[in-house]
């Protein structure tokens, strides 16, 4: 499903130097694998799940996704890959603090140009999946940590992706929370769903059936 | 309180940028406030220079004529000695009109502006001579030895402040005068005239002149007795008035009753709402600028919400914290309107210079302490209007949310927010309001602009000459100088033909006559029709290229022995000879003693806008000047350039070969007197459209300000609707329609706010209406492109926002 080869990702600095955030990444990851990325702080975790969420375009290399080569995609044909694709889950949840858990489930619809009815019917079955209907009214900051990353997890699920992305999903949880939404994920993967997490938690990384080891750039 | 001025002192250091930009939106909003209060001081709300001004006012007559009513502060002197000796409520009157007399001394001569005044006036005014005496009724009634008092500017100029010039004499259109008083500087009368140079007796004028009852030229000024109500003086003066229409109704028949004015609000009449608007202008542009601020500090605030909160978690309370943001603000303001003090002092002077003539003590306009003081009120209260809001709004105690907003770098809330978005709305109100009458005084001058006066003034020279009136006291005399005149004048080489006419078109002199046209049902005289009554030399047409319609022009045939003539204008035909052609009708213009010419018409001309562009003309009759003659004659000359070169030395030269005491003047462009007549709603249209300009400009920073804001606030957002799956040009759009729904709430707030208040202005408007629709699409159009550029800006940035970035906040 995804393939790195000798994928790079640097910023410039001064006097002509490079400081390099990945280096000679090679990586392939197939379908309906459960994924860990681990390392220290600082090691490129983030970037890497960055360039594979196409959201960082300043890398060299190559990256297939399904056999697509998007190092040679322009960003708009990137930007189509992934709203069809991917789906991303973050540490700190990043819901809209305005918008209701229900219209926070409606957004990646609307920007798929989904049309009014089809939301309705995909949103209102989303909540019923994830058991979230009672809160569909409710504002984030009435929810949760849990239930604001459950509300996360159904949101980067409601565009139905193959790929989830996810950054620390339990690093702003306490325990309980956090096993609920690794049991989450689990049960997502068995039912197909490629799962890529960056995690500190050896805990977590144990749900995935994978671990992949990152320290200053490199995979070791 | 000390150490919250140094604090907040520090803190507006440490942030230049922000505090330049206050205090320059500051310095804007006070600076055009303050130049515009110091014209109101000056000549709103200074007194006359004159004793117990308030006392002094102008007794206008009501007349009812075929069109109703008619005021007009024209008398006869038989009427003014009625009132004058049968009124027990004013304590003193006078009457007056403009004259005009040649100065001779050795080869040379100058030509003065004047006033004749009966000798009432020293009394009325309540000004003593600084020098010497006012004249006396019997200096009045002695014609054989003659006095004039001098005003101070004269006395300066010409006899360079010499106090032995009392009791010399000097030659006045060639009689000898002497000088008995000279006024003190700041005199002048009448207020709105800057150029009188000498005062004497009206009665000189003798009673051939002053006798006839339905000769209506005077103005008369009275004094209240003190403590006398103005009702009751208007109640008396109108029961005389009465009293004469009973008595003398061949003349007063329609002289119906008085009208009493106080003197200050006659002069000001005019110009109070267009400063009264100004004024409005002003202080709506004073209160987007504390908007501005107001959204500045509020973002600035945001950004030290953690700071405050700090404090508070130390115990400050939070009228403490209120004081702290408080003390900024003030420091702001006071910078702020020093600043604007500055500019008040240099807008004065162009305020002085670009002002239109005829405002009491324009050329005196200064910031002085008055100014000093409302600018230091307004800084004040700009700093409530700006800084208190602001203040309350983040000092609201929250200070867990806050350090933990502080911690994650988030900023503002909902309230905030609805306040800055109120704030834009006022902004973009405000604006629109301005903006739109800016663009109807824009419009209504161009449409003034654009109105044919019924002449062409271009490359068209003029001046006014005076005729000695010992040298040439008959009327052949005068008719075969100017004649004499013209003919070299039109010889000059350069010069295409030369004409004359009396009074000059624009010139701000009227002469009318009441006449009877032949054919209508008979009048008692004081109930005839008036037209406006010009005399003319030949080729005058031809010179201002005023079209001759029917007959023929007046020609040199039409001599003082020949038939009596007259040529009137289309207003005049269509008036008195409708259905008929007006071409050999006779019109009989009502002369002294129950006398009257009768002329033959002989042509008609097209209308044209003698008294004033604004208003269109009503009838007129020229007459022969070789018919009428006087010593006065405004010479035009039509020239193929108006490069003045060697010119005015040409008519020098040519009118000194016929009479070298003649008084030349330097020649002036007739365009002059159009420009005259332009420059009050000129002046009133520019300075609404700077202030307007100003407004805008600081809506589009305030709008800038808030959507920038916005962004940089929703960075964390757009960056979470970027990742998922929004495009750049959709963020694009959101922030577009987030300032775009503010604009339009504020559009159609302004809109509706203009609709009413615009309408104060209906006074200043020519040929357009205060709900100008095109005006208001056009100024709604240039509003939103503008809000829209300046809302472009920061959404442009919200299509940068980097996704990766902005979820790296946490």
């Amino acid at each position: 499903m995804i393939s790195l080869k000798h994928l790079e990702r640097f910023y410039p600095l001064a006097k002509g130097k490079f400081f390099y955030v990945l280096r000679d990444i090679n990586l392939d990851v197939e379908e309906g694998d459960f994924v860990s990325i681990m390392g220290p702080s600082g090691a490129g975790k983030s970037s890497l799940l960055h360039v594979l969420g196409m959201h960082d375009h300043a890398w060299s290399g190559e990256y297939f996704f399904d056999d697509v080569g998007v190092h040679a995609l322009k960003p708009k044909e990137r930007a189509a890959l992934r709203n069809e694709k991917i789906g991303f889950v973050f540490q700190a949840y990043h819901l809209l603090d305005d918008l209701t858990v229900y219209e926070n489930l409606d957004i990646p619809l609307s920007y798929r140009h989904v049309n009014k009815a089809g939301r309705d019917s995909i949103v209102c079955d989303t909540l019923d999946k994830f058991h979230i209907v009672g809160k569909k009214d409710l504002y984030p900051r009435q929810l949760s940590g849990g239930q604001q990353q459950l509300v996360s997890i159904a949101r980067a699920m409601i565009a139905n992706p193959k790929l989830i992305l996810a950054d620390e999903p339990t690093g702003n949880l306490h325990s309980d929370q956090g096993k609920e939404i690794m049991e989450m994920f689990k049960s997502l993967n068995s039912q197909g769903t490629t799962i890529i997490q960056v995690t500190h938690s050896d805990v977590n990384a144990a749900y995935g059936n994978r671990i992949i080891q990152l320290r200053d750039g490199f995979i070791v | 309180m000390l150490t919250d001025l140094k604090y907040a002192f520090r803190m507006l250091v440490k942030a230049p940028i922000f505090t330049a930009i206050a205090i320059l939106t500051l310095a804007l909003g006070i600076g055009a406030n303050s130049a515009i209060f110091s014209v109101i001081d000056t000549v709103l709300l200074r007194p006359l220079p004159f004793k117990n001004p308030d006392e002094i006012v102008n007794i206008w007559g009501r007349y009812a004529n075929d069109s109703g009513s008619l005021r007009g502060n024209v008398h006869s002197f038989p009427d003014y000695v009625d009132l004058r000796d049968q009124s027990q409520s004013m304590a003193a009157m006078a009457a007056y009109t403009r004259t005009a007399a040649t100065l001779t001394y050795g080869d040379d001569a100058k030509y003065l502006e004047g006033i004749a005044i009966t000798p009432e006036a020293f009394d009325v005014l309540g000004v003593p001579p600084l020098l010497g005496r006012a004249f006396t009724k019997e200096d009045a009634r002695n014609d054989a030895n003659r006095v004039v008092v001098l005003t101070y500017p004269f006395w300066k100029s010409a006899f360079a402040g010499d106090s032995k010039i009392i009791g010399q004499q000097v030659i006045l259109s060639g009689r000898p005068h002497t000088v008995i008083g000279v006024m003190p500087p700041g005199w002048k009368f009448p207020i709105e005239d800057e150029h009188i140079e000498y005062a004497l007796p009206l009665e000189y004028f003798g009673m051939q002149v002053l006798g006839n009852r339905g000769s209506h030229f005077l103005t008369v000024v009275g004094r209240l007795k003190p403590g006398m109500a103005i009702e009751k003086a208007e109640a008396e003066l109108t029961a005389i008035a009465g009293r004469l229409s009973k008595q003398y109704p061949d003349t007063n028949m329609n002289f119906t009753g008085t009208a009493l004015v106080k003197l200050h609000s006659d002069i000001v009449g005019d110009v109070r709402p267009a400063l009264l608007v100004l004024l409005g202008a002003v202080a709506l542009v004073l209160l987007i600028a504390c908007a501005n601020v107001a959204n500045l500090l509020l973002a600035r605030a945001a950004s030290r919400s953690r700071e405050i909160a700090i404090r508070t978690a130390l115990g400050a309370s939070r009228a403490l914290v209120i004081r702290q943001l408080l003390c900024e603000s003030l420091l702001l303001a006071i910078f702020g309107g020093g600043a604007g003090l500055l500019l008040a002092w240099w807008g004065v002077d162009l305020l002085g210079a670009a002002g239109p003539q005829g405002l009491p003590h324009l050329g005196q306009i200064k910031v002085n302490l008055s100014v000093c003081v409302f600018t230091f009120v307004l800084a004040i209260g700009s700093t409530l209007l700006f800084g208190l809001i602001p203040a309350l709004q983040v000092s609201r105690p929250a200070v867990n949310e806050s350090l933990q907003q502080g911690a994650k770098g988030s900023t503002g809330g909902l309230h905030t927010n609805r306040l800055r978005a109120f704030l834009v709305v006022s902004q973009v109100s405000l604006s629109l309001l301005l903006l739109a009458g800016a663009g109807l005084l824009i419009k209504s001058f161009f449409n003034l602009r654009a109105t044919n006066p019924g002449f062409d003034p271009v490359r068209v020279m003029t001046m006014t000459l005076n005729l000695s009136r010992t040298r040439y006291p008959e009327a052949d005399q005068q008719t075969r100088t100017y004649d004499a005149i013209i003919d070299k004048l039109a010889a000059i080489p350069g010069v295409s033909s030369a004409g004359g006419v009396n009074p000059i078109p624009l010139g701000d002199n009227q002469r009318s006559s009441s006449f009877m046209p032949s054919g209508a049902a008979p009048l008692p005289r004081g109930n005839h029709p008036s037209a406006s009554y010009l005399l003319v030399k030949p080729d005058y047409f031809k010179t201002m290229k005023i079209p001759i319609l029917q007959g023929r022009a007046i020609t040199r045939a039409d001599a003082n022995n020949s038939p009596l003539v007259i040529m009137i204008n289309e207003a005049f035909a269509q008036k008195h000879f409708a259905g008929k052609n007006p071409i050999g009708q006779q019109v009989m213009v009502d002369q002294s003693e129950n006398k009257f010419d009768t002329r033959e018409v002989v042509g008609v001309v097209a209308n044209t806008r003698h008294d004033s562009l604004a208003r269109p003309q009503g009838p007129e009759m020229y007459v022969p000047f070789a018919q009428d003659p006087g010593r006065s004659l405004d010479i035009v000359l039509r020239v193929s350039s108006t490069n003045l070169v060697g010119l005015n030395a040409d008519v020098k030269r040519a009118i000194h070969e016929i009479d070298k005491d003649i008084y030349v003047p330097v020649l002036a462009p007739m365009t002059r007197f159009v420009d005259t007549h332009l420059a009050q709603p000129k002046f009133n249209m520019m300075l609404l459209a700077v202030f307007a300009g100003v407004a805008m400009v600081l809506a589009a920073i305030g709008i800038y300000g808030v959507i920038a804001y916005s962004v940089t606030q929703r960075t964390r957002e757009i960056g979470i609707r970027m990742a998922l799956g929004a495009r750049r040009t959709q963020m694009l759009g959101m922030v577009l329609r987030q300032s775009m729904t503010l604009v339009v709430i504020g559009l159609v707030i302004g809109f509706l706010i203009a609709l009413g208040a615009t309408r104060v202005m209906t006074t200043l408007l020519y040929g357009v209406g205060a709900n100008d629709i095109s005006i208001y699409a056009l100024v709604i159009a240039l509003l939103s492109g503008a809000a829209m550029l300046a809302s472009y800006v920061p959404a442009r940035r919200a299509m940068k926002v980097d996704p990766m970035v902005a979820l790296r906040y946490e």
